[in-house]
Parts: structure tokens; C-alpha cells; sequence
């Protein structure tokens, strides 16, 4: 009996797994399988493949534009736009390039450049005026070793880790050619190189760069839009002082890589005018770049360029008592 | 006897897929799927469709390193095409993604959920272990069509976030029983909303295994929207470690 009770209960709970056996079977996602009719027929079989395009293209890159700007200006105004006003219409029609030829040996030629044809109600015509060309970089770079490299020529070189406005950025100053926009990506892209001697090596664990650029050239008024040279480098604008900038960045841990950079000035080398650090760090909450800066004239600051992140907000400036500049100390 | 051997067949009938794999198991032998261990390079060609014709095409060239520490992928992308955009590269270095443009001969950071052309994001075309970065839970098995129209019977996975390096907050996952081949997608935006499926297609030998060609991206939101993404020329690579500093994105260049 009790063995007939136990085949028994042991024949039901055959018949229980055999059930969850039933139910253990995949079900069918007939929900899931609509999602296949969004596809397009014409992108249901994969695409041929682009053919790869040659290494060259890469390097070079040339593009015309031409650009119509229009100023209207109130008038009958109290106080009346000082002087200059602006052309009351430009076109300028230029070629953009931005080439690297290989030339073997580890050495690269570089030439980054726009040129410009003009033509204003208050440029006069023909004028050399109605032709300009902006020479952003031509400089000549040399791999001697893996991850080490030297450059020289008129050289873009940029630090910090902002789209806009850089305090890391040490050689911005005049160096931004008449810009047809305030966009700040613009603003970046067309502005002159500086004539510099630049080496860097990269790496694993981090990088550094030595560059110094020499002066050449006196310091010159600042340009107003009919007073440009047509063919002229303008270095008056870029390598008018001895200027020397150290960086180096370390990776110290995953997602800990804090950038140094030492600039210095031949107008205040009597004293060391700006220390810039550059912290990138993580934690859970986000990500937050911080250039910290060291001002002898006053003090220290601490801006935070980066609040647009999400999950942090970091604004903070602050300030230590000032300390007087060795100068100002002699 | 009969019944003792119907007891036992159905014990290992249902015990077979219960016991097989944790869902972390499933999905690392999908991510072995999608990756090989090695550092390897792939030219990528996405393909924009809207309303169901193809508008828009970009190439890039991306090359991916394992990490050994954290286990996940670091990347380098190198735009190809179009001319507009050749010579760009990105970096993702784990934690964060760096964009270079040659243009502006600088490098900012930005999101990894960035469009980069129609539905496809750039995290979309890192090559990325999702079981560095998500925790799955099983919801149970389904056989659902694959994007060549074939019945795949898969474990249908729910990954949640666990690093806050993760793409996506949250992502449903089909991978196919035994092949562990990762069919199905779906991405999930942080407020719970559906933004994309993704289908894998194409499975072919390549880099030692079989592995997809290719993908499609739908946008959930407007279904209009498909981007095609076609793997091709794999090849594995030896990648500098060097390669991986911001400061190299400039002196990177086309082999």
C-alpha cells in the first residue's frame, strides 16, 4: 500500500516535471519578430562596402567656399557706432587645404593655409587688399624614434580641454585671423600657427612636450580689416616675444591623467608668470576637468570649465593671499 | 521502470538549460563572439536610411586592444570617409572618450552616446565587452526571428548598468542557445525609454571564429530612421600601448 502510494505519487510527479517540462520550451516572441519589419528592403542585405580609401586621403584636404555677409547698421542712433564700422557687404571667396605629404624617412611636410579672395564696399579694388592668404602652418616634422617626434615650422599648437576658451592655451594671443564667425569651433580652427621648435614623446604612460618659440619680429599695432597683407606671414602677431612652454601629462591611474604645463615669457621672465595644471579626473558621480592656475599677482584660481557634465557640479574660485611677483619684491 | 525513466527524462530535459550557464556566462561567451581576444582592426561602413533609402555613408577605421585589468575594450577610431570628416580620430580609453578634429588641432571629450551618423552612436561601433559593464539577469528563453529570417532559440537577458562607463542604462539581449551567437539588442535610455534595436546578421568565419558581419540599428522613436553597419577588412593587429595617449590622437595615422 504504502509502496502503491509512493508509485503513485512518484507517477504524478512524472507527469508535474514532464508539465514544466512542457513549459520550460522556449515561447515564441511573435511581439519581438515585428520589430524585423521596420527594416527597409533596400537595407535588408548589408550594403557593399565602401571601397577603403587610399592613405593619402587623409592627409589632404581642400575645400572652396564662398561667403556673403551683409551689415546693416541702425542709424539716427544717440550714440553712434564707433569707429571703424563694419563693410556694409563682403564677399570673400576662398580655398581651404590642409595638406601632409610624406617624404620618407619618418619626415612630414605640413602646410595648413586659406586663400582669400575679397572684396568689400570699403576694400579698395583692385588692391592687394582683394588678396590674402592666411599661412596657419608650414612646418617640417621628423619621427627619429617610436613615439618621438620633432617639429619646426610655424606650428598650431594648442593645450587644454575646452571646445571655447583655453587658459591652458598659451599661444592663442592674435593669433586668431579675421574670423567670418563667433562660433567658437571657428575661432579655433582659423588661427596661425607659431614659429616654433617643438618636441614631444609619447608614451604608455603619458607624454611630454618642449616647445620654444623665438622672437623675431617686433610687436605691431593691432590690424583693421584694410590694412592686411596680402602674402605676409604676419609673425608680428605670433613671434613677437621668446615664449617657452613645458607640458607633460601622467597616467597615473584609470581615468587619472593630470596634464602640467610650465609657460614662460621673455616679457616677464624676470619672474615666472603662469603654472597651469590641468586635472582630469572621474568619479562616480562624473567627470570634471579642472585647469588650476597658478598667478603670482593673484593668487590662486581654481575654474572649473567643464560644468556642462552632467552630475557635477563644481564651481569653485577661489583665492589665496596674493604674493607679490619676485619683480615687484626687487 | 517506466515511470522511473520518465522521471529521469524529464529531469534532464529541464535540467539541461537550467544548469547551463549564469547569465554572466552567456553574456561573456556572446561578447567572445562579437570580439576575439587579440587586438585586432576593422573598417566599419555605416549606412543611413531614411524613410528607406540609403542618404548618408561614413567609414571608419577602428582599432580595439583588450584591457587585461579591466577586461574591456579601448579603442581607436580613425574617420576614412567622407572627405569631409577623414583624418578624424576618437579615442575611447575605458573611461573616456576623446575626440580629435585636425581642423581645430584639438581634442575634446565627449559622450559616447553622441550621434555619429543616423541611429549609430560611436558607442555603437566600439568594440565593447558588455559583460565588463553590465549585470544580466535571465527573463527566460524565446525563438525569435533572426535579421535573415531564420527561428533562433535564445535566453532572452535583462543587463542593467553596473559601471558607470556604461553605454546604455539598460539593455535587453537575445543570445542564441549553444552558439552564443548575440542576435537581438534592445538600448534603453536612463528614463526607462526604448531607443534603438539592434539586430546582428551576417555570421561568418573571420579572426578564428564565426562572428557577425554586420548590424542594423532601428530607432525606436522614429521608425523611419535604420542605419546599416557593415564589419569588413578584420585583421588582427599588434596595437601600441602608446597608442592609447590623448596626446597621440594627433600623430595617428592611415597603414
Amino acid at each position: 500500500m504504502i509502496a502503491g502510494l509512493t508509485a503513485s505519487a512518484a507517477l504524478k510527479a512524472g507527469e508535474v516535471l514532464v508539465a514544466l517540462m512542457l513549459l520550460a520550451t522556449p515561447t515564441f516572441a511573435a511581439d519581438e519578430n515585428n520589430d524585423l519589419n521596420l527594416i527597409p528592403p533596400a537595407a535588408q542585405q548589408p550594403a557593399p562596402a565602401a571601397v577603403p580609401a587610399s592613405p593619402g586621403s587623409a592627409t589632404q584636404r581642400n575645400y572652396l567656399e564662398d561667403a556673403i555677409s551683409v551689415t546693416p547698421l541702425r542709424d539716427s542712433l544717440a550714440v553712434p557706432f564707433p569707429p571703424p564700422t563694419p563693410a556694409s557687404w563682403e564677399d570673400r571667396l576662398f580655398l581651404d587645404s590642409r595638406d601632409e605629404w610624406n617624404l620618407g624617412d619618418g619626415v612630414t611636410l605640413t602646410y595648413s593655409g586659406r586663400f582669400n579672395l575679397r572684396a568689400a564696399n570699403d576694400v579698395p579694388f583692385p588692391s592687394h587688399e582683394n588678396v590674402r592668404n592666411d599661412l596657419r602652418e608650414a612646418f617640417i616634422s621628423w619621427q627619429p624614434a617610436d613615439g618621438t617626434w620633432i617639429d619646426l615650422g610655424r606650428i598650431n599648437l594648442k593645450s587644454g580641454v575646452a571646445v571655447g576658451y583655453n587658459p591652458t592655451d598659451f599661444f592663442r594671443t592674435r593669433a586668431v585671423v579675421e574670423p567670418l564667425t563667433a562660433d567658437p569651433t571657428v575661432l579655433r580652427e582659423d588661427r596661425l600657427g607659431t614659429l616654433m621648435l617643438l618636441v614631444q614623446h609619447v608614451w604608455p604612460g603619458g607624454s611630454i612636450t618642449a616647445a620654444y618659440a623665438p622672437k623675431v619680429t617686433q610687436p605691431t599695432a593691432i590690424y583693421t580689416n584694410i590694412d592686411l597683407p596680402s602674402f605676409d606671414p604676419m609673425l608680428d602677431r605670433t613671434n613677437a616675444e621668446h615664449r617657452f612652454l613645458l607640458k607633460g601629462s601622467l597616467a597615473i591611474a584609470n581615468g587619472f591623467t593630470p596634464e602640467c604645463l610650465v609657460g614662460i615669457f621673455s616679457s616677464h621672465l624676470n619672474h615666472l608668470r603662469q603654472v597651469g595644471v590641468v586635472l582630469v579626473l572621474w568619479n562616480r558621480a562624473g567627470f570634471f576637468v579642472s585647469p588650476l592656475f597658478r598667478k603670482w599677482q593673484h593668487g590662486l584660481q581654481l575654474i572649473d570649465i567643464n560644468q556642462k557634465d552632467p552630475g557635477q557640479t563644481l564651481n569653485c574660485c577661489c583665492t589665496t593671499p596674493a604674493t607679490a611677483p619676485r619683480s615687484a619684491a626687487t | 521502470m517506466t515511470m522511473v525513466r520518465t522521471v529521469v527524462l524529464a529531469l534532464v530535459v529541464v535540467a539541461v538549460p537550467a544548469c547551463a550557464q549564469t547569465p554572466q556566462e552567456i553574456i561573456g561567451a556572446a561578447d567572445k563572439v562579437r570580439n576575439p581576444g587579440q587586438p585586432f582592426r576593422s573598417t566599419n561602413t555605416l549606412t543611413e536610411y531614411v524613410s528607406g533609402k540609403p542618404t548618408d555613408q561614413d567609414q571608419l577605421v577602428v582599432y580595439a586592444k583588450e584591457d587585461p585589468a579591466t577586461h574591456q575594450f579601448r579603442n581607436l577610431v580613425r574617420y576614412v570617409e567622407p572627405p569631409r570628416d577623414a583624418g578624424k580620430t576618437a579615442l575611447f580609453d575605458n573611461r573616456n572618450l576623446w575626440f580629435y578634429d585636425p581642423s581645430s588641432k584639438a581634442s575634446v571629450r565627449i559622450s559616447p552616446q553622441q550621434r555619429l551618423i543616423g541611429q549609430a552612436a560611436i558607442g555603437d561601433v566600439l568594440t565593447v565587452n558588455l559583460a565588463a559593464d553590465y549585470a544580466g539577469t535571465l527573463l527566460g528563453d524565446e525563438t525569435i526571428t533572426d535579421a535573415e529570417r531564420q527561428q533562433r532559440t535564445c535566453w532572452h537577458l535583462d543587463l542593467k548598468a553596473a559601471t558607470s562607463t556604461a553605454i546604455y542604462n539598460r539593455v535587453e539581449y537575445w543570445v542564441e542557445h549553444g552558439s552564443f551567437h548575440p542576435v537581438k539588442a534592445k538600448f534603453y535610455s536612463d528614463s526607462g525609454r526604448l531607443l534603438k534595436i539592434l539586430y546582428y546578421r551576417g555570421y561568418r568565419e573571420q579572426l578564428g571564429a564565426v562572428r557577425p558581419s554586420g548590424a542594423v540599428i532601428i530607432d525606436a522613436v522614429d521608425s523611419s530612421l535604420v542605419t546599416t553597419i557593415q564589419f569588413g577588412d578584420l585583421r588582427f593587429q599588434d596595437i601600441p600601448e602608446a597608442w592609447f595617449q590623448r596626446d597621440y590622437l594627433p600623430r595617428l595615422r592611415a597603414e
